[in-house]
């Protein structure tokens, strides 16, 4: 079930409805999370149901395991715990995720060594959002070994923090200690949480269905065309690509934490205006949040463990951007993609001073474009669906460049994705309200309300005239 | 969401909120009240949707007369049958009320109803599987047609084509500002004669489509039983005549037997005395046909139009 879908928006005014009548009546926040598991399971079997069996594995696994981890104080088992979550988590994104990568990795390399190789491999499907709550569930369980959070005992709570269908599939990724006990209480959604859920929401569906479904056939069309188009197009692609995959996954993240809002709950913020950084490592602060503090926490954080000297770090950040890329798919475009981020980062670490935040507006505005610039020329790594592709993408962007003969009305949405971030600038969420400093109180109030509203109707244009809903970009990783 | 929030905080939100809703609804006026009052550019007026007007004016002029005879189907009808040549064969006024399909059956009898004279009229039913298995209240197409018939009062009944009319007006803002005035050179008003055949498509000769793939719609029990209440509790149920007849079909569609079943139940529908037809001759070759939609060429045209007229001749032996 898609957020940009009608199916959605019957839905969810039912899950609220029922949320409500729980909350006037009953008061119970047991029948509370039995209907936020419910409608969890709901969501996510509406695409397979057969899904919901590992969702639910995955679920015990994690529980079983901080009690474990509990019940086993200061002795070895509660390593071995550890370990079992581990194992067991990665087992299950790796064979979902990287079963099949890895098998005709090994049939290539065997077969270069002369070895017959032939055998077929599984047909495996994999999961929606799999990639999401495996790490969601695998941070729990390192936080309860390392007591940054408290084992859960409550199975019906546990289940709700792994399932809780506004960021089941694409995050944002929660820590335990900050999900769980929200719903250790009777949610109670306030005037201001519904304000913002609303116009979040409104932002989120005008990010997804205004700006990325309407770059995504100018892709797509630049993509399938791309041996023969000229270098202008091929760079405008790569230039959309970016816009596309941000206004997606920007809006997917806005809308999981207005919807959130609508029901009294408290997600963390997953994007704050990373196309307006002067610096890699400033863009990465603001892309994906909770995944990039993920990596940080569990990935980067275990491996600069030790003495800290430059090389180690370096590496830590070069092997962290390594995994990130992997995890965003099983396919060496990805790994080249998050590795040659992470080489970005250390080259910017060891050459602060020439590419660092200043106050000097020439060094800021260089800083952008060296960094927008770098992502979107890397992001053909991340559209291409192999090697061969994104070197003739880049081959032909400087042997036949030219400025571009077709496809440029696109760059209507571009110019839309930088105003909505310059209107959002800086903020994290929409707490002060758009950036119309020009403005007075009431002005500012007046011009809010009318770009939130002119933004729903353009929304609403835009989905009932288009075809068919397009999925979001991020729920295959 | 935090616990601490003030009085004075809650009702700012709470005057933002209502704020945004009620600047929402009057944008939307707004924007209805420039689709009412912005002109109509050719490319709108000469729309093939914006017949529906035409086929209006059509039946209210030839209300009354004795025999009249309508087809109603969707965009089948108009393109393949010639109410021209059955009106001179039968001696009797005939009338192709079929437009589009995806205008939906029950709207477009909503429309036609006031224009129907029970004294009079023969109703000849003739809907294609698509217009059987996708007749919904709501459709793109529809809000089409409310939107060029700039019906207010059908707006309000239908709401979920606000979005649409705001689509169009722009639309049609860009063809002022463009001065455009292009038309579809099939798909047009002017295609239509006199008596509401669409006759653009018989001089253009194209390819015949393949149907290799041909897949029967999904039409479900409901639907046929919903498009057999509409047609009892509005049209038999005001005394009209209703006969049924089967639509123009590609060839692989009499390879499902529930083709067979969908028209022996609609058969048994009409008021008059019903008339058994001979599948067969309704399935016809991919040669006949104008494009993959299942409207019939020039040479189709004369076939179909010589089955509707057995099938009436058939119905006034009975």
């Amino acid at each position: 079930m898609l957020f940009s879908t009608g199916t959605f928006w019957l839905f969810f005014p039912a899950v609220l409805a029922l949320l409500a009548a729980n909350r006037l009546t009953l008061r119970s926040i047991t029948v509370q999370n039995a209907l936020l598991l419910g409608a969890s399971y709901v969501f996510y079997g509406w695409w397979d149901w057969r899904f919901l069996g590992l969702i639910v594995v995955s679920t015990l696994i994690d529980y079983v395991a901080a009690l474990g981890m509990q019940r086993s104080g200061e002795s070895p088992a509660r390593k071995r715990w550890l370990h079992i979550s581990v194992f067991a988590n990665l087992s299950i994104l790796g064979f979902f995720k990287y079963f099949n990568f890895f098998v005709g990795e090994l049939k290539s390399g065997l077969t270069v060594a002369g070895v017959n190789a032939d055998w077929s491999t599984l047909e495996i499907i994999l999961p929606v959002g799999i990639s999401f709550y495996t790490l969601q569930t695998l941070s729990y369980s390192i936080d309860v070994y390392y007591r940054r959070a408290k084992p859960e005992p409550n199975l019906l709570r546990y289940a709700v923090y792994v399932a809780f269908f506004p960021q089941l599939v694409a995050g944002p990724i929660e820590r335990a200690r900050k999900l769980i006990p929200q719903f250790a209480v009777l949610a109670q959604p306030t005037w201001e949480s519904l304000n913002q859920g609303v116009r979040l929401i409104i932002a989120g569906l005008f990010l997804k269905i205004v700006i990325a479904d309407n770059l995504a056939p100018f892709v797509d069309r630049i993509w399938a065309a791309y041996a023969s188009l000229g270098g202008g197009e091929l760079l405008l692609g790569m230039l959309y690509f970016s816009i596309q995959i941000y206004a997606d996954f920007a809006g997917y993240s806005s809308i999981a934490i207005g919807l959130a809002a609508l029901m009294g709950i408290q997600l963390s913020t997953n994007f704050a205006t990373p196309f307006l950084a002067s610096s890699i490592s400033a863009l990465w602060r603001g892309w994906n949040i909770t995944l990039t503090l993920f990596f940080r926490d569990y990935v980067y954080a275990e491996l600069r463990k030790g003495r800290r000297t430059e090389s180690r770090i370096a590496l830590a950040n070069i092997a962290t951007f390594f995994v990130s890329g992997l995890w965003h798919g099983a396919n060496w475009t990805f790994i080249v993609w998050g590795t040659a981020h992470g080489v970005l980062l250390v080259l910017e670490r060891r050459w602060r001073a020439a590419v660092t935040l200043s106050e000097k507006l020439w060094l800021k505005l260089s800083g952008w474009i060296y960094t927008f610039g770098l992502f979107v020329v890397l992001s053909a790594l991340f559209r291409s669906p192999d090697f061969g592709t994104a070197w003739t993408v880049y081959n032909r962007s400087v042997t036949e460049f030219g400025l571009p003969q077709s496809e440029r009305f696109g760059l209507l949405f571009v110019a839309l994705a930088f105003a909505v971030d310059a209107l959002w600038r800086g903020q994290t969420r929409l707490d002060q309200g758009l950036r119309l400093a020009w403005l007075d109180r009431a002005g500012k109030e007046m011009a809010e309300t009318l770009l939130f509203a002119a933004a729903l109707i353009l929304v609403l244009v835009n989905a009932v005239t288009r075809q068919e809903a397009n999925a979001f970009i991020y729920f295959q990783f | 969401m935090p616990s601490s929030t003030s009085n004075s905080d809650g009702s700012n939100a709470k005057r933002a909120l209502l704020a945004l809703a009620g600047v929402f609804v009057l944008l939307n006026m707004a924007l209805i009240a420039l689709w009412q009052a912005i002109p109509f550019t050719p490319v709108s007026e000469g729309r093939y949707l914006a017949s529906v007007d035409d086929h209006l004016a059509m039946l209210e002029r030839s209300k009354g007369e004795k025999g009249r005879i309508i087809l109603i189907g969707g965009s089948g009808a108009a393109f393949s049958i010639s109410a021209e040549t059955l009106g001179e064969e039968l001696d009797r006024p005939v009338y192709n009320g079929g437009i589009q399909a995806g205008i939906g059956f029950r709207n477009l009898m909503d429309l036609y109803a006031p224009h129907l004279d029970p004294d009079n009229d023969l109703i000849v039913l003739l809907p294609e599987l698509e217009l059987l298995a996708g007749d919904e209240r709501y459709s793109a197409t529809w809000c089409d047609v409310v939107y060029l018939r700039k019906d207010l009062g059908r707006l309000v009944g239908q709401p979920r084509c606000v979005p649409h009319v705001i689509h169009r007006t722009y639309q049609e803002v860009r063809h002022h500002l463009t001065g455009s005035t292009a038309v579809d050179e099939v798909y047009r008003r002017s295609g239509f004669n006199d008596v509401g055949d669409l006759t653009s498509h018989i001089t253009i000769d194209r390819p015949p489509p393949d149907f290799s793939e041909y897949r029967l719609p999904d039409i479900s029990p409901e639907k046929i039983d919903r498009f057999e209440a509409y047609v009892q509790d509005n049209l038999i149920a005001r005394g009209l005549a209703v006969l049924y007849v089967p639509a123009a079909m590609p060839e692989p569609a009499c390879r499902w037997r529930d083709v067979e079943a969908i028209a022996a139940q609609l058969s048994a529908l009409g008021s008059v005395d019903s008339v058994r037809h001979d599948l067969t001759r309704f399935c016809l070759p991919a040669e006949l046909f104008f494009d993959g939609a299942g409207h019939l060429n020039r040479e189709g045209r004369v076939v179909q139009t010589e089955n509707v007229r057995a099938a009436l001749a058939k119905y006034a032996t009975n």
